[in-house]
C-alpha cells in the first residue's frame, strides 16, 4: 500500500514536471516585466520645480522622485481632487502644467535608453560617444532622419533587437544623452561603433577607425 | 491464502486507480497543452501577419513616393521655372522625405543600401534648398543635375515596381528578413539592393543644405597650428588635471595608484586629430580629455558627477567657466546662453573681438553647480570656425536698422554680431536687445543691406535663459 502510494505520488509529480516543462515553451511570451518609470529624469525636474513654485515641495530639484517629492505630489493631488497616488499621470501632469510628451524629452529618453542598453558597462565618455553616434546618424545622409528612426532602424542596434532597449536607463545614461544633445561628441562625427570581440558582420571591420573608447571602436 | 488473494486484489485495485489517475492527468495535460499551443500559435501568427502588413505597407508607400517623385521630376525638367517649379520642388522634397521614412521601416541589413539611402536623403535636401532659393529660374547647372536625378529616380522606380510584382505574387518580406549564418545581408536586403546596379553611380548634388556633402565634410579652419608631440600633450593634460591629481593625493595621503594619475589612453584620428587622456578619481569618477595634435588645444572634456546639493549660482558658474577659458588661452569669451539640467549648468561662450560678438565660434562648458568643477568642455565649433576674419565695416547704418524696430519695443542695448546662418554661412548683423511687455527679444539686421535676418525671444525659465 505504501509502495503504491509512493508510485502514485511520483507519477503525478512526473506529470506535473512534464506539463510545466512543455507548457513553458508554449505559453505566449510573457516577458519579465520591467518596472516602467512613469516619468523621465527631465520631467521629474519639471515636476519638482512646479511643486516648489506652488509651495508643495521644499526639497532639491534633482530629478529623482524621492519620498518627499511623492508626498508633495500626493498633497497636490488631494488639493486638486485627483486620486492621491503620488504618481504623475496625464491628469496630474495637466494640472501641474508639466508636459509629459514633448519631443525633446522623448528624444532624450530614447537616447538614454539606448545608451543604457548598449553601453552601461562603458566609461562615461564611452556612453556620451554612443549617444553622439545616434545623433550623428540623424544628421547623416546614409541614415534615417529622426532619433526614433535611427534607434529603431531594423538591425541597427543589438539592444533594440534583443529588447534590452526597454530597460529603464540610469542617471548616468541620462547625463551622457544630455551631453550629446548639447553638442558633445568625443568621436567627431562617427556613425558606427562595434565591440571587436563580439562583432559579427564583416563589413564593419572595413570602416575607417577613428577612436577606441572603452570596449568600443568608433568608426566612420 | 485468503489474505494473500485479498492483498493481490488490493494491489491490482491500487494499480487500476493509479492508471486511471495517470490517464486523467495525461488527458488534462494534453488538453491544456493543446489549448496553450493554439493560443500561442494564433497570437504568433497574428503578430507575424501584423508585422508583414506593416512591412508591405511601408514598401508600397515607398513605391508610391518614388513614383510620385519621378512624375514630378519629369514635369520639373520640362517646366520653365516660376511658381509652378517651386511647387514641384517642394512636393519632390516631401516625396523623397516620405520615401526615406518608409525605407527606414523596412528590415534592411545595416549598410545594405547606403548609396540609395544617401541619394534619397540628398534628393530631399537638394530640392528643399532649390525650393527656398530666392531666384525664380533654375540655373542651367541645377537643371542639368535635375535631369540626371530624373534618370536615376526613373531607374529606381522601374526596379521597385518589378519588386512589387513579386511581393504581390506572395513574396513575404518578414520571412526573408532573418540574417542567415555567414551571410552579411538578409534575402530581402539582397533583393532591394537590386534598385542600384554596381556600375551606375548616382549623380552628385552640390548644395549647402540638409544631408549635403559639404555639411558632412565641413572644413576645419581654426586649427592652423604646429603639431605637438605626445609628450607635450601629456604635459598639457597633466596641467589640466592638476586639481584632480591633487584630490587623489589628498585621499590616498601618499602617491596615488597609477590609474588615479593622468593616463594617456590613445589617439583620435578622424576629422579632428587628438591625443586622449583620462584620470579616474577615488570613487570612480572619470575625466576624459582630448587635446588637439595641432597646437595642443583642449578640444573636448567629458565627465559627470553624482548629484549633490547646489552651492553655486549660475553667475558664479559663468565666472568659473570664463576663468577656465582664459586658462585655455581664450581671454575674450562671454557667456551668451545657459541651461541648467539637474545639478549641471551648460554654458555657451562666444568670443568678442573689436566689440563684435562672434556667434559661430561657440564653446560649451558644463559646470557642476555643487562643486564648481568643470565637467565638460566642447570647442569643436570654435576650432572649426575661428579665424582672423577681417570683417567689412557695415555699409548700412545702425540708426537705419534701429528705425525698423516698432516703437512698441524698448531698446535696451545694441552691438555688432557675427551670426551663423544655416549651413556654414555667416553674416554681420546689428543685434538689438529689446523689451516689450516684460519679455526680452533680440533682433538681427543684416549690416550690409538692413534685411531682418532673425528674431529670438528669450524665455526665462528657472533653468536659465532659453533662446527661441
Amino acid at each position: 500500500m505504501a509502495k503504491s502510494k509512493k508510485f502514485y505520488f511520483i507519477a503525478v509529480l512526473m506529470l506535473i514536471c512534464t506539463l510545466s516543462t512543455f507548457s513553458l515553451g508554449f505559453i505566449p511570451n510573457i516577458s519579465v516585466s520591467q518596472v516602467e518609470a512613469e516619468t523621465t529624469y527631465s520631467q521629474n525636474v519639471a515636476i519638482q520645480q512646479r511643486l516648489r513654485d506652488l509651495g508643495y515641495y521644499s526639497g532639491a530639484v534633482d530629478g529623482t522622485l524621492n519620498w518627499e517629492t511623492t508626498e508633495a505630489i500626493k498633497k497636490f493631488q488631494y488639493d486638486y481632487g485627483v486620486t492621491a497616488d503620488g504618481i504623475v499621470g496625464p491628469e496630474t501632469a495637466r494640472l501641474l502644467g508639466v508636459d509629459l510628451n514633448d519631443q525633446a524629452s522623448n528624444d532624450l529618453y530614447l537616447i538614454a535608453k539606448c545608451v543604457y542598453a548598449e553601453a552601461r558597462g562603458e566609461p562615461y565618455v564611452g556612453k556620451v560617444a554612443v549617444a553622439a553616434v545616434i545623433l550623428n546618424r540623424v544628421e547623416h545622409p546614409d541614415f534615417p532622419n529622426t532619433v526614433y528612426g535611427v534607434v529603431y532602424q531594423p538591425w541597427a542596434f543589438t539592444a533594440v533587437f534583443d529588447g534590452q532597449i526597454n530597460l529603464e536607463p540610469d542617471e548616468t545614461a541620462y547625463q551622457a544623452a544630455q551631453d550629446a544633445l548639447n553638442g558633445w561628441d568625443p568621436t567627431y562625427g562617427c556613425i558606427y561603433y562595434y565591440n571587436p570581440e563580439t562583432a559579427t558582420s564583416e563589413w564593419i571591420f572595413s570602416r575607417e577607425v577613428v577612436v577606441t573608447i572603452g570596449k568600443h571602436i568608433f568608426a566612420i | 491464502m485468503k489474505d494473500l488473494k485479498k492483498e493481490k486484489a488490493n494491489i491490482s485495485k491500487a494499480g487500476l486507480i493509479t492508471l486511471i489517475v495517470f490517464v486523467v492527468v495525461l488527458a488534462v495535460m494534453m488538453t491544456v497543452f493543446c489549448v496553450l499551443y493554439a493560443i500561442n500559435k494564433t497570437s504568433y501568427e497574428e503578430s507575424a501577419i501584423s508585422l508583414e502588413n506593416i512591412y508591405q505597407r511601408s514598401f508600397f508607400d515607398l513605391v508610391d513616393n518614388v513614383n510620385n517623385a519621378e512624375v514630378k521630376l519629369g514635369k520639373l525638367v520640362n517646366s520653365t521655372g516660376g511658381t509652378y517649379s517651386k511647387k514641384l520642388l517642394t512636393e519632390i522634397h516631401e516625396n523623397a522625405n516620405d520615401a526615406q521614412n518608409n525605407l527606414s521601416y523596412l528590415p534592411i541589413s545595416m549598410n545594405g543600401i547606403p548609396e540609395t539611402t544617401k541619394f534619397i536623403n540628398q534628393l530631399s535636401g537638394f530640392t528643399s534648398v532649390l525650393a527656398s532659393d530666392q531666384s525664380d529660374t533654375l540655373s542651367s547647372e541645377n537643371l542639368k543635375t535635375l535631369k540626371q536625378l530624373y534618370n536615376s529616380v526613373s531607374s529606381i522606380k522601374y526596379k521597385l515596381n518589378e519588386m512589387s510584382t513579386e511581393i504581390m505574387d506572395g513574396y513575404n518580406i518578414s520571412k526573408h528578413s532573418n540574417l542567415k549564418e555567414n551571410a552579411s545581408f538578409t534575402d530581402f536586403t539582397s533583393k532591394i539592393q537590386g534598385v542600384k546596379t554596381v556600375d551606375e553611380d548616382y549623380p552628385s548634388m552640390i548644395y549647402d543644405g540638409p544631408f549635403s556633402d559639404s555639411v558632412v565634410n565641413k572644413e576645419i579652419k581654426g586649427l592652423n597650428f604646429k603639431e605637438i608631440s605626445k609628450e607635450e600633450a601629456t604635459e598639457i593634460a597633466k596641467k589640466l588635471f592638476e586639481k584632480q591629481e591633487e584630490a587623489s593625493k589628498d585621499v590616498e595621503g601618499s602617491t596615488p595608484p597609477e590609474n588615479q594619475t593622468t593616463q594617456f589612453v590613445g589617439e583620435t584620428n578622424g576629422k579632428f586629430k587628438t591625443y586622449d587622456f583620462k584620470i579616474v578619481l577615488e570613487g570612480g569618477q572619470e575625466y576624459y580629455a582630448q587635446i588637439t595634435k595641432a597646437g595642443g588645444k583642449l578640444l573636448t572634456l567629458s565627465s559627470h558627477a553624482n548629484r549633490a546639493d547646489k552651492t553655486l549660482s549660475n553667475e558664479e558658474a559663468i565666472e568659473i567657466a570664463t576663468g577656465f577659458a582664459k586658462a585655455q588661452g581664450l581671454s575674450n569669451m562671454e557667456c551668451v546662453w545657459s541651461d541648467v539640467v539637474g545639478n549641471d549648468t551648460y554654458l555657451n561662450l562666444a568670443p568678442v573681438e573689436d566689440n563684435i560678438i562672434l556667434y559661430p565660434d561657440l564653446i560649451k562648458v558644463k559646470v557642476d553647480l555643487a562643486t564648481g568643477n568643470i565637467l565638460g568642455w566642447e570647442a569643436t565649433s570654435y576650432y572649426t570656425n575661428h579665424v582672423e576674419r577681417n570683417l567689412p565695416s557695415p555699409s548700412y547704418s545702425k540708426a537705419e536698422a534701429k528705425a525698423k524696430i516698432s516703437n512698441d519695443f524698448k531698446i535696451v542695448s545694441s552691438r555688432l554680431a557675427l551670426s551663423p546662418l544655416e549651413y556654414n554661412r555667416e553674416v554681420l548683423t546689428y543685434e538689438f536687445e529689446c523689451e516689450k511687455a516684460g519679455a526680452t527679444y533680440y533682433f538681427y539686421f543684416n549690416a550690409e543691406n538692413g534685411n531682418l535676418e532673425n528674431i529670438l525671444k528669450v524665455i526665462k525659465t528657472d533653468n536659465g535663459n532659453l533662446l527661441m
